[in-house]
């Protein structure tokens, strides 16, 4: 209790003196390593590099920690040699971006004149300008964008009057342990155990091949639904998901207590764990997770997917195979998070339906098609997953083809297997 | 620390223990709301009976606002129930849990069948069951009976040739005026019915405004030529007044052009909200989400003035918390251009809330002394939103600087370039790359060189005859 106290008189101390011995000190760019991860991008005389700061690194850049107030500084570089001005609009990397002033007013001193007005410099120094870029001109700057944990997707859209031109880049962002950092990929089958296959029919058929749910971790039991599965290069997949503001989850902590706290906080709180479930006798190999965009909202309403890589190779793109699932709320029961379980939508095929949107519209998907393979279930008469939540299906799984060319949701194809919704 | 730990959880347990004991544990007076308790009918004392409206299209008026458009044999209405409609719906106050339902019907008449892309109208809407499950109390015994009626009133997702589907969308929240995007996808088609919805329950600023007798009829002088717009425009005064018309108070920094709802549409498209006027209930409102910084979206913005009346219409975008915003007024003008109706606005960003007793709910917003930074984001999202056909910058305010800032009435400095931007708007979608540029000056820096390119671009583009003119290619479309 002693400590307790001391720590308190030392908080209320230095909260007394913190306004009048404000003092602001920043590190210099140069001094700063960020540039290291550093991606650049070339297209039609324009060439943009783009790195997103760690929580650390603006830290270090601004003196501040930005993250704290839900603020991203992402570094971008344009150089425009082509032959006509060109305008970075940074609404479409993030339509609520933050202005320099603002980001400074929100981490000003209580009674810090001259470290505020110093800090407002520092902040309008290095942000980029948003005017038009002559040709051979170049402009650097940051844009102080809305935090994204762990990935984070970056649009730099340029614009000139008779053409705009997009650059695309994905970023993992140093500071949150993704769950499947573990993982081998290379290592989870022999060269033997990969199935190879070239035409639509032989995919289907492997398809059909793989197992219906997930299962315990001994192999046994009969959980959630095997219901989406991805086709493509695992780059073009990411790309798609996080495209679309998908999250990772963070790799599961012992320490529960802790955790505890982040379940009872109302904070939105992205990155979450996932918890496991096992297919081919192994934890899922990618997690990914939506919660719904909106203050006071948990991880209580989020969308989850789980995905295996399968042995089935098509035209050398990998597949995958995903377990989607909506958690609509938690109920209190006494299951393995003692009393705290999530609800899921039962009606698993609207999830289904949901996320196969969400990927179309990613603009990344090229064909689309529907197979069999899960025991077809009713709202009478439903399935249980292993925690002995009731799901129902018409026991069809999407798939998914992804592609890193720009697909217009009118040129998708859809392949002619089952009958299905779209 | 531990013994902090070890109490805080108590408590976290404690807290949520607590209303599990008080819930649950009333009798439950069977599974289906019978006949004679239908809506209105108060429920037996100490009974659980679940009695939603079992007709809502018949109970509730909401359908009286429903709108209908057709393209190539898809027929789409579209009504969106007021809060209080929704409570008479489906038992709830929905609107408190972030929920809007939206009555869809779509008819197809085209050979194939049509999906409706529910993630392209909403990504963030709300399965029924998520919606049901927002208002299930805990082993409530009427739960099941809640998710039973949320499914069965809303819509499906696909439309088989020559069918007809209706139902509710459960979509989110949204105050005052509801924008729903129904997206409409088959093979080789892709539709979008746009619909906005002005929703009964809040009081918006706008409305207060008499506006056949703003000015009388020939008190508007119509201008038919750019060149004769330009001047207009650029010897209207700097910056908003006091009530009496004197002083110096916030820039007038832009103007818009246009049907005024094809101007408030394009807005709303890019999450503009209405705003509600200054009486005791929106000032209260107001206060509160000073103190708790929750995000208030059509929280009341102060009145400044230009023709010696407040603003006509005041519109902001929230960002995550009632201290930062970008708010806007606008005021229409005794102008016309070419018999359309000319506004001027007044844009900027507030960076944060101070408290003060220059307004009646003692908080106000700290501005971006940047004003030109407010401008530029407007250009930007206004540029996105599909509405602006031509834009550009006229002069009229004296440059100023950080050194050499104006001050308005609430004693904040602020400095710009001098220009304001004119947007035009048409009734027409118009790409980014469509859009047309004034062809008077710009702002920033560099700005002689600018120009100077835009006109070439601008000139091209006439001599290729892509600009105002439809090309060959769209003709044979039509045909």
């Amino acid at each position: 209790m002693l400590n307790t106290f001391r720590f308190a008189f030392i908080c209320i101390t230095l909260l007394m003196f913190s306004g009048c011995a404000a003092t602001y000190d920043t590190q210099p760019l140069e001094k700063s390593t960020f540039l290291e991860r550093a991606q650049t991008k070339s297209q039609a005389g324009l060439t943009v590099t783009a790195v997103v700061l760690s929580r650390d690194e603006s830290e270090e850049i601004f003196g501040v920690d930005l993250a704290a107030n839900g603020v991203q500084p992402v570094w971008i570089d344009i150089e425009n040699n082509a032959d006509v001005p060109y305008m970075f609009m940074p609404i479409a990397l993030d339509p609520d971006y933050f202005s320099p002033n603002e980001v400074s007013w929100m981490n000003h001193f209580r009674f810090g004149g001259s470290a505020n007005k110093k800090m407002d410099a520092v902040f309008d120094e290095n942000a980029i300008e948003l005017e038009f870029i002559l040709p051979g001109h170049r402009r650097k700057g940051f844009v102080y964008t809305n935090l994204d944990p762990g990935v984070k997707f970056v649009n730099v859209t340029l614009y000139e009057v008779e053409n705009t031109e997009n650059f695309f880049f994905y970023f993992e962002v140093p500071g949150v342990t993704p769950d499947n950092e573990h993982v081998d990929f290379s290592s989870l089958y022999t060269d033997e155990e990969i199935v190879r296959v070239e035409t639509e029919e032989e995919l289907r058929e492997a398809l059909s091949t793989l197992p219906c749910c997930t299962t315990k971790e001994d192999g046994t039991g009969q959980g959630d639904p095997i219901n989406i599965i991805f086709v493509g290069k695992p780059s073009d997949i990411t790309s798609a998901t996080i495209k679309r503001r998908w999250d990772i989850a963070e790799v599961e902590r012992k320490k529960f207590s802790m955790d505890l706290n982040k379940v009872f906080s109302t904070a939105r709180y992205r990155t979450f764990p996932m918890s496991s479930l096992y297919t081919y006798g192994r934890r899922q190999d990618f997690s990914l997770q939506k919660s719904r965009d909106k203050s006071g909202s948990t991880y209580r309403q989020r969308s989850t997917l789980r995905a295996w890589l399968t042995p089935i190779r098509y035209k050398g793109m990998t597949v995958w195979a995903g377990a989607v699932s909506r958690d609509i709320g938690s109920d209190l029961r006494v299951r393995k998070y003692w009393f705290v379980a999530q609800e899921i939508d039962p009606d698993i095929d609207e999830t289904r339906d949901y996320i196969v949107e969400d990927m179309v519209l990613s603009g990344n998907v090229y064909e689309l098609g529907f197979v069999k393979g899960i025991p077809p279930a009713t709202e009478d008469d439903p399935h249980t997953n292993l925690s002995g939540l009731p799901w129902w299906s018409d026991g069809k799984r999407a798939v998914l083809f992804f592609t890193d060319e720009p697909v217009q949701l009118d040129e998708m194809v859809i392949l002619p297997w089952e009958e299905a919704e779209y | 620390m531990s013994t902090m730990r070890a109490a805080k959880m108590l408590l976290s347990i404690l807290a949520f223990s607590l209303p599990v004991m008080i819930a649950g544990c009333s009798p439950y007076c069977g599974t289906q709301p019978d006949e004679e308790a239908a809506f209105g009918a108060p429920p037996a004392k100490g009974c659980k009976v679940y009695s939603p409206s079992g007709d809502p299209q018949k109970d509730v008026p909401f359908m009286t606002r429903s709108e209908t458009q057709t393209e190539d044999g898809i027929t789409v209405t579209a009504a969106v129930p007021s809060d209080q409609e929704n409570e008479r719906i489906f038992g709830f106050n929905l609107g408190g849990k972030g929920v809007q339902p939206v009555w869809i019907e779509v008819r197809n008449d085209s050979a194939n069948p049509v999906t409706l892309v529910y993630v392209a109208m909403d990504p963030e809407y709300y399965p029924p069951n998520e919606a049901a499950y927002t208002n299930h109390g805990f082993a409530n015994p009427t739960n099941k009976d809640i998710t039973e009626y949320f499914n069965d009133q809303s819509t499906a997702r696909v439309i088989p040739p020559g069918g007809e589907i209706s139902g509710f969308f459960f979509a989110e929240w949204d105050p005052g005026i509801k924008y729903i995007d129904v997206n409409v996808f088959g093979e080789n088609r892709y539709h979008n019915f746009m619909f906005y919805f002005v929703v009964p329950g809040i009081k918006l600023d706008y409305q207060r405004v008499d506006w056949d007798n703003i000015y009388k009829e020939d008190e508007y002088v119509n201008y038919e030529t750019e060149e004769e717009l330009r001047q207009a425009l650029e010897s209207f005064p700097c910056c908003a007044t006091r009530k009496d018309g004197t002083g110096e108070n916030d820039a007038l920094n832009f103007f818009v052009v246009g049907d005024t709802d094809d101007i408030v549409a394009s807005f709303i498209r890019r999450g503009w909200d209405v705003t509600e006027p200054i009486n005791a209930s929106s000032g209260w409102r107001a206060f509160k989400a000073y103190f708790t910084g929750k995000r208030y979206r059509t929280s009341p913005m102060s009145s400044i003035f230009v023709f010696k009346r407040p603003q006509d219409i005041g519109l902001q975008k929230a960002r995550s918390s009632i201290h930062e915003r970008n708010h806007l007024r606008l005021w229409l003008m005794p102008v016309r251009y070419k018999g359309m109706d000319v506004w001027v606005g007044s844009v900027s960003r507030d960076v944060g809330s101070y408290m003060t007793f220059r307004t009646p709910w003692l908080s106000a917003h700290a501005i971006d002394p940047d004003l030109d930074e407010a401008r530029t984001y407007l250009e930007q999202d206004l540029l996105f939103s599909g509405g602006v056909k031509k834009f550009g910058y006229v002069k009229g305010i004296r440059p100023s600087t950080p050194d050499d800032p104006h001050w308005n009435f609430m004693k904040q400095p602020w400095w710009t370039d001098g220009y304001r931007t004119v947007f035009l708007f048409g009734d027409d979608l118009t790409s980014l790359n469509e859009v047309e540029i004034f062809e008077w000056e710009w702002a920033g820096e560099n700005s002689e060189e600018v120009i100077e390119y835009l006109k070439g671009a601008e000139a091209a583009r006439r001599n290729a005859g892509g600009l105002s003119q439809p090309s060959i290619e769209d003709n044979t479309e039509a045909d």
